[in-house]
């Protein structure tokens, strides 16, 4: 899951000043289950746009925002509602982008995007990938140091942890002393000797192929 | 005789951690000099401790080694990628540095510019894999140096941390690494050090330096235990200095009292004190404690810079 938090309203006011005709972007994927871009926050700000003295021209809900097929068919359903000269994302980062590449208007952002992360039975959103590309949790118990050592550390531990927590969040635990905890548990200890290596930084500007079929024509529901 | 040739020969050693100054004005160091050269056998420098901008510190340890100390260059993850650890540590050979204390270093978001880039490309291991590759003329991209340098590393241990095997686990990583001696974080407990000396037993003889960082009063001891990553202050203790008439002679006796616990258990090889700029406080420390042959250090006023 792609985590979100939404701007300050303020914010999201400052960029958008003197603009108008504004088309506001939601997305069914991460945004609703995360509730930073479903459709009540789309309602909610076109309430508060209309309120601020901006017209709001359209609203949408991409299904999703991150696959270029779905934006392109969101973006002809906005036409048909109306003219609209600005788009504001309550979508991911990504999905922000996605709108940038193809609205042909300037797009601005409703939210900061976090992390990719786990939403927890009780509601709270952990970050538990960086997706470095070098997926190591087959030494580690299945535990990111990456995502979840806020000093990304391969070898092991610093010595800041006290009583099991970070010394960056007294509410984080460490995550070391949880593989500790985890490869003890199953009598593995030997592979925390071994952890560790050089990571490879070579990850910016990725372009991969996809599966067949997902880069042309419409998407299949 | 210098500081990498006693702890070779598994002689007491004394080091005392020296702070370059937020600035250039190195006038309190050089307060401090008679009692760093009456009393230690080498001065470890730290790198941006708490995360708190500081000089350089390879310059100040080129400074000190000048001023006739043995530095101990302290070399922290946090702030440089494999390239400049690298550098540095070149730079260190190429000054005739060879102490070099590898840390993984406090997280920026506790010191005084929380919002800076946390680098840690590498990390304590990291650095002494480095200094390894290094010393063999090869650096970690696996190109030959043209002169590789001399370097002697060391790490650090935190003996509080839970839980111990995990602690000796990293000192094994470090060991097998390459460190030859470790200093440790600040310690107050006699009975946690033991712990963490029985965790490690199974390594055979570690060199290591016991953390010792007097305490002046409560304040001060609530500030560590709530401030500084890895140092744990027991509740006894601050109440103890609560009540103290004098909390500062309390602190101090205290810290003579665990120096003087943990060499009679031979758990230590020696002492890594840390005077906080306070460098007197030495004097009133060490006295006494171990005798003049065995400190061989105590009146020579003036550095024995060893090779």
């Amino acid at each position: 899951m792609i985590v979100a938090r939404p701007k300050e309203w303020s914010e999201v006011l400052r960029q958008l000043q003197g603009r108008q005709n504004v088309a506001v972007v939601g997305c069914t994927y991460c945004a609703t289950v995360c509730g930073f871009g479903g459709e009540a926050q789309v309602e909610q700000a076109r309430q508060r746009l209309g309120q601020a003295g901006i017209k709001v021209a359209a609203c949408h809900m991409m299904d999703p925002c991150c696959v270029g097929t779905s934006v392109n068919r969101g973006l002809r359903e906005l036409g048909r509602q109306g003219q609209y000269d600005v788009l504001l994302s309550l979508a991911c980062g990504d999905g922000t982008q996605a709108l940038a590449r193809r609205a042909g208007v300037p797009v601005f952002p409703g939210n900061d995007t976090l992390f990719i992360g786990e939403v927890h039975e009780d509601g709270l959103m952990e970050e538990v990938c960086q997706a470095c590309g070098e997926c190591r949790l087959g030494q580690t118990a299945g535990i990111c140091p990456t995502a979840r050592c806020p000093k990304r550390l391969l070898h092991g531990p610093c010595g800041g942890a006290e009583e099991g927590k970070c010394e960056v969040d007294p509410q984080l635990p460490c995550a070391w002393v949880l593989i500790y905890e985890a490869l003890e548990n199953r009598g593995e200890l030997h592979t925390l000797l071994e952890a560790g290596g050089l990571r490879d930084h070579r990850r910016g500007h990725r372009l991969i192929p996809g599966p067949a079929g997902t880069g042309s024509g419409e998407v299949e529901r | 005789m210098s500081f990498q040739a006693r702890i070779k020969q598994g002689s007491l050693v004394i080091t005392a951690e020296v702070e370059p100054p937020k600035g250039i004005d190195l006038s309190p160091v050089e307060k401090g000099l008679p009692y760093l050269r009456r009393w230690t056998h080498g001065v470890s420098v730290t790198d941006g401790q708490g995360a708190v901008m500081r000089t350089s510190t390879l310059a100040l340890c080129r400074v000190l080694q000048e001023w006739g100390l043995d530095p101990i260059l302290q070399l922290a993850a946090r702030d440089r990628n494999r390239l400049a650890v690298q550098a540095d540590l070149l730079g260190a050979g190429l000054l005739g540095i060879e102490n070099v204390l590898a840390l993984t270093g406090d997280h920026p978001q506790g010191g005084d510019h929380p919002g800076a880039m946390p680098v840690y490309d590498l990390d304590a291991v990291g650095i002494l894999e480095a200094v390894a590759s290094l010393v063999q003329g090869i650096d970690l991209g696996g190109a030959s140096l043209k002169g590789a340098p001399r370097l002697f590393p060391g790490a650090v241990a935190t003996p509080s941390f839970q839980p111990p095997g995990l602690q000796a686990l990293m000192v094994e990583k470090k060991l097998r690494a390459g460190a030859r001696f470790f200093l440790t974080q600040a310690i107050y407990e006699r009975e946690s050090f033991g712990r963490f000396r029985e965790a490690i037993a199974h390594l055979g003889p570690v060199p290591v330096l016991a953390g010792i960082l007097p305490l002046r009063s409560a304040r001060m001891a609530r500030f560590l235990r709530e401030n500084i990553p890895g140092i744990q202050v027991p509740s006894g203790l601050i109440h103890r200095l609560e009540q103290a008439e004098d909390p500062e002679l309390l602190g101090l006796m205290q810290a003579r009292e665990l120096m003087s616990a943990l060499w009679e258990q031979g758990w230590c090889q020696g002492f890594h004190i840390m005077p906080m700029g306070r460098y007197h406080l030495l004097e009133a420390i060490l006295p006494g404690l171990f005798p003049t042959a065995v400190l061989d250090r105590v009146g020579s006023g003036t550095g024995d810079k060893g090779g």
